[in-house]
């Protein structure tokens, strides 16, 4: 089998899906996903003639994202005519299993170099756009497992974690994203993006737009349930907010990357993806983990760097809950409650910010996991081949 | 020196060159304002310490309108030399511009027409303000030529293959935003901050050298594949073809130089723009677009009449009669804002045209026109009456009841109890004596006919139809009034068939007349069709009724008896039923869910009895047999002043049957061929009787070998 590397892994900085103040609310997703496919491509010095494929999440695909907008993206960006795109949905996890459908094709043998990433334009494409679920779903179900936020107050009742103990946690993600941007922890994976600085200029964008510096458990407190009004405990405050970005990585055989003269940053060690009850999507991760663990013969004590995606603070905290992880190994630059959660970017973009993490820490190992609406977890570790970066 | 350009330098070295031709509406690019760039252009690349460019206007909404009128009308007929000369101009300033040594930022702060959207395009950037009415346009296909300083390579280099075709074949404008969307300006952004942005861009450009990378990769070839290359061209010379049916070069000169240049360095590009240019500027039908274009320019200026008479205000205008002209008519007003007062015998016809009016909205919603709004602000302008007593407050009433004069005049007669002192009545007449009705109106000096065609929404003509007593204020009243509909008019003196049926009837005699002698309906219309009408005769007669055609036929027919072919065929096929389209069958007959016209063998035993003996007949006889008593019907029309200008007949006839546009009009389709060959042309055919004779004017015109139109303004003929 040929083990599957990274090369580098990039993002766009999280715009706010907005109207009026997002900065990429005149940006298309499938600009946005060209112009970083072609940035990446330089980044790498990789020949474009060697890229085979294009694996590319995306929930909404329809209107600009419609089409397969991954192979729309490749012609965009410029890559040659011979190089492949497929769009992927697993809801949340979109890019994550793009990302492992990437490793899993370099270990086969089939598709060996690809660009693995995912995009969302939740403003252009909002997430219930054309929503129509068939009724034979709701048989066993509620109408509400299709609410993310109502399963989210499932989770809140179900594990016992409390309003302030969610507020908390979202307001650790600000800090955290804060301290993250301004150390310039963020500087090696943000690529500057053409979209709209606060005076509505046309700007290279190069921090997130969501991330609330004068974030205070107060403000959080104050804000009321955002989806059970009578007595819920999920708010605005401490759920991932609607987002654009993007976010990709460059991928190959390991000897591919030796024989280019490529350094990779990490290895894909394992994979897995489970599903769980639709009412309480929010804990999919767990089982996918056991799973990936198991498939790695390694244990969750010898992962040094945790990023979950923060969908809601509460379906983080059950997910730590039940596998018993304690919080400094989760998140250190902030999650989705502060960075954003563009749908089908927020696997990737958690993995992106993980390698870095992995890199900057000299940790060995990481994992990467989401969460998926409709119930499912998708887990993915990596293996640090790069030690700690010097700088 | 009267300069056209001011040059300051800003705190930050930025220079900031802004055209205002002193004491002109608009800014063009002639000879002396190209000139002057030129200069400024040396002398900021020789000064030390500037860090960039940026290119505004003066003139509020205007930022350059493209070559000056003078000039364009000079290239008709123009030399080798002054076609070189006039290329060369714009290339020169462009490439110098393209060379300076600092970033170059275009401020587009108003419309930006042909040249000046070239000169924008050899710039390294454009911002553009996002206001409605700033638009970049390469209009230059529309008078027969296409973007040859430049525009045609260096488009495609920035905003792609598939646009550049779209913008320069189509010679639609680009709003701003839109501009924004496709990378044809960096932004859109608002007016105050134009400046400031332009300079932030300069810096930009300026890090790192920036915009001598980008200037490279657009002098560079586009690096097109085969398959991208010949796909995209073939799909749009396809396109091109469908549309003009080959009549109209200018696109597909443009689509070569793409072709031909794109791939190629851009020096290299700009050559061969040049080198396909030269095929196109000076060519006959160039001319004739341009010509046309004057002619469109001048009829839109005219008055109607002498100057000094003012129109009349019109607040509110009635119409009689709910059909299809009146509904089409009262919509017209509605949609540009006029109140409307539509008036029928019932509601049930009041409902009917209502449901009209909306769907002509409904309609331009479909395709991005409209909006759901514009519908409900529309009709909120509309009252309907079944009482002519809603009239009373109508500063213009417009009658277009059934063609029918004793229907016409028996209202007219009720109305004068009804009308204001100064109301003006129009008739929608298509057909019937203006100056014969006049007398049993309330006014015959407030009384003009108004002849719009159908259908009106799409119709751009409107003929103003003087009678023998019809006043100038009158006169003046309807001409503003046809034009805030948004419509074309010409005045026309009152004779039977007013000027466009008057002269469109002898080709339609003409074709009945061919088929008695044997030539095929489908020859018929073909021939007519290659010769640019946008439908053949037969097909026409089908189309309009052949009732309504032999209605027509017949008024005209009495007042020209000598030369009038009779035409009983259609009175036997109106006999039978055989309407044409709308009962199913006529010349042809119509067949399937669509109502495809096809052969029908049924129709030779109406033709039998009316046979004639036949002859064969050439695409270029039946062309001529089509034409010449059309165009010696025009020649009398000019004899008897039933229009003031050429130019009038011209356009009334392009706009009311489609006479195709590359050939200028059908006056100066004679002027184009010369008085003395149309006379050779008429020899050949004498024999058919007088509608082939000679008129005195073209004999006169053979003698003295002159023409019908003089020159556009500053143009040569």
């Amino acid at each position: 089998m040929n083990p599957a590397v990274v090369i580098d892994a990039v993002r766009t900085p999280i715009g706010r899906a907005d109207a009026r103040a997002g900065c990429f609310r005149d940006v298309r997703s499938d600009e946005l996903s060209a112009a970083l496919i072609a940035d990446l491509v330089e980044r790498t010095t990789v020949e474009p003639g060697l890229i085979e494929d294009v694996r590319w999440g995306c929930v909404q695909q329809q209107g600009e994202q419609g089409y397969d907008i991954a192979r729309i993206a490749v012609l965009m960006a410029g890559l040659p005519i011979e190089t492949g795109g497929v769009t992927v949905n697993r809801n949340c996890a979109s890019s994550l299993q793009a990302i492992n459908d990437a490793a899993m094709s370099i270990m086969a043998g089939c598709e060996n170099v690809q660009i693995a990433g995912g995009v969302e334009h939740m403003h252009h494409i909002p997430m219930t756009k054309d929503y129509d679920p068939a009724p034979g779903l709701f048989r066993k179900y509620s109408e509400a497992i299709m609410h993310m936020g109502l399963t989210a107050e499932y989770l809140s009742n179900k594990y016992g974690i409390g309003r302030t103990q969610q507020d908390e946690f979202a307001l650790r993600s600000h800090q955290l994203a804060d301290k993250a941007t301004r150390s310039g922890q963020f500087t090696g994976e943000v690529i500057p993006t053409w979209g709209r600085d606060d005076d509505g200029r046309k700007t290279q964008i190069t921090r997130d737009q969501c991330i609330r510096e004068d974030c205070s458990l107060e403000g959080l407190e104050a804000l009321p349930p955002a989806f059970n009004p009578a007595g819920g405990s999920v708010t605005a405050g401490n759920s991932s907010p609607i987002n654009v970005g993007a976010a990709a990585m460059m991928m190959m055989s390991e000897a591919t990357a030796t024989d280019l003269g490529l350094e990779p940053i990490a290895r894909v060690r394992a994979m897995a993806v489970a599903g769980v009850d639709p009412t309480e999507m929010g804990i999919g991760p767990v089982p996918a983990i056991h799973k990936a663990l198991r498939r790695a013969d390694l244990t969750l004590d010898e992962i040094d760097c945790i990023e979950i995606n923060e969908a809601f603070a509460v379906q983080v905290l059950s997910v730590l809950k039940l596998l018993d992880i304690d919080e400094s190994r989760v998140n250190t630059r902030g999650g989705a409650i502060a960075l954003g959660h563009p749908l089908g970017a927020s696997g990737a973009r958690i993995a992106v910010t993980l390698l870095h993490r992995m890199r900057a820490t000299g940790a060995r190992f990481g994992l990467a996991t989401l969460c998926v609406g409709q119930g499912q977890g998708v887990a993915t570790i990596f293996e640090n081949l790069q030690g700690q970066d010097d700088s | 020196m009267n300069t056209a350009w001011q040059l300051e330098v800003l705190d930050d070295a930025i220079a900031l060159l802004t055209i205002d031709r002193p004491g002109k509406p608009v800014n063009t690019l002639g000879r002396d304002v190209v000139g002057q760039l030129q200069h400024h252009v040396a002398d900021l690349a020789a000064r030390d310490g500037i860090r960039g460019l940026l290119v505004r206007s003066g003139k509020p909404g205007q930022y350059i309108a493209g070559a000056n009128l003078h000039e364009l009308g000079l290239l008709v007929d123009a030399s080798d030399e002054l076609i070189e000369e006039g290329l060369s101009s714009g290339h020169d300033v462009f490439t110098a511009i393209g060379d300076l040594p600092f970033p170059t930022v275009a401020l587009v702060d108003g419309k930006c027409l042909g040249g000046g959207t070239e000169l924008v395009l050899a710039m390294d950037e454009r911002i553009a303000v996002d206001v409605a009415g700033v638009d970049l346009v390469l209009p230059e296909v529309k008078i027969g030529l296409f973007p040859a300083w430049g525009g045609s390579q260096r488009l495609a280099r920035l905003v792609g293959l598939h646009h550049a075709i779209e913008i320069i074949c189509g010679g639609a404008p680009v709003p701003a935003r839109r501009a924004a969307e496709l990378g044809l300006v960096f932004d859109a952004v608002a007016a105050e901050s134009l400046v400031d942005e332009g300079k932030r861009r300069i810096q930009w450009l300026a890090e790192d050298n920036r915009f001598l990378d980008i200037r490279e990769k657009r002098r560079a070839p586009m690096g097109l594949s085969d398959d991208q290359a010949n796909f995209s061209f073939a799909v749009a010379a396809g396109q091109v073809m469908l549309k003009t049916k080959g009549h109209y070069p200018a696109p597909l000169a443009a689509i070569e130089a793409m072709q031909q240049g794109l791939n190629r360095p851009l020096a290299e590009g700009l050559e061969i723009e040049r080198e396909c240019a030269r095929q196109i500027v000076g060519s006959e039908i160039s001319g004739n677009m341009i010509r046309l274009f004057f002619m469109q320019n001048r009829l839109g200026q005219d008055a109607g009449g002498p100057v000094d008479t003012a129109p009349r205000s019109v607040q509110r205008i009635g119409v009689l009669g709910a059909g299809l002209m009146g509904g089409g008519i009262t919509t017209a007003a509605a949609r540009r804002g006029l109140p409307a007062t539509m008036v029928d015998v019932d509601n049930e016809r009041l409902a009917a045209g209502l449901e009209n009016a909306a769907a002509v909205v409904e309609s331009r919603i479909k395709i991005g026109r409209a909006t759901p709004e514009d519908v409900g602000r529309m009709m909120a302008l509309i009252s309907t009456s079944t009482s002519h007593a809603a009239l009373a407050d109508c500063d213009v009433v417009i009658e277009a009841v059934t063609e029918n004069e004793e229907l016409k005049t028996s209202i007219y007669g009720q109305l004068a109890d009804t009308l204001g002192p100064d109301t003006i009545l129009a008739s929608n007449t298509s057909t019937i004596s203006v100056t014969r009705m006049a007398a049993t109106v309330p006014d015959a000096e407030r009384f003009a006919g108004m002849h719009f065609f159908n259908p009106v929404d799409r119709m751009q003509l409107v003929e103003v139809i003087r009678g023998a007593q019809s006043s100038d204020e009158t006169l003046a009243t309807l001409v503003a009034l046809a034009r805030r509909l948004g419509k074309t008019p010409i005045v026309v003196k009152d004779c039977p068939g007013f000027l466009v049926n008057r002269i469109l009837l002898p080709y339609m005699a003409e074709s009945l007349q061919l088929l008695r002698e044997g030539a095929s309906a489908d020859a018929i219309d073909r021939a007519a069709t290659k010769f640019g009408m946008p439908m053949g005769p037969i097909a026409l007669h089908d189309l309009v009724g052949l009732d309504t055609a032999l209605f027509a036929g017949q008024v005209v027919s009495a007042a020209v008896a000598d030369r009038a072919s009779a035409m009983p065929i259609l009175e036997d096929l109106v006999k039978a039923g055989r309407l044409g389209k709308k009962s199913g069958r006529g010349i042809r007959q119509f067949v399937g869910r669509r109502g495809k016209p096809a052969h029908d063998p049924d129709f030779e035993t109406f033709l039998e009895p009316h046979r004639l003996e036949s002859g064969d007949f050439s695409t270029r006889d039946l062309q001529d047999r089509l034409f010449l008593p059309m165009l010696l019907e025009a020649t009398r029309v000019m004899e008897e002043e039933i229009v003031r200008e050429p130019a009038h007949a011209d356009m009334g006839l392009i706009l009311g049957i489609g006479f195709p546009p590359f050939r200028g009009g059908l006056l100066r389709w004679c002027d184009s061929l010369g008085a003395s060959e149309i006379l050779k042309r008429l020899e050949p055919f004498i024999d058919l009787g007088p509608r082939f004779a000679p008129t005195d004017s073209l004999a006169t015109m053979a003698t003295n070998n002159s023409t019908w139109h003089a020159a556009p303004a500053g143009a040569p003929r």
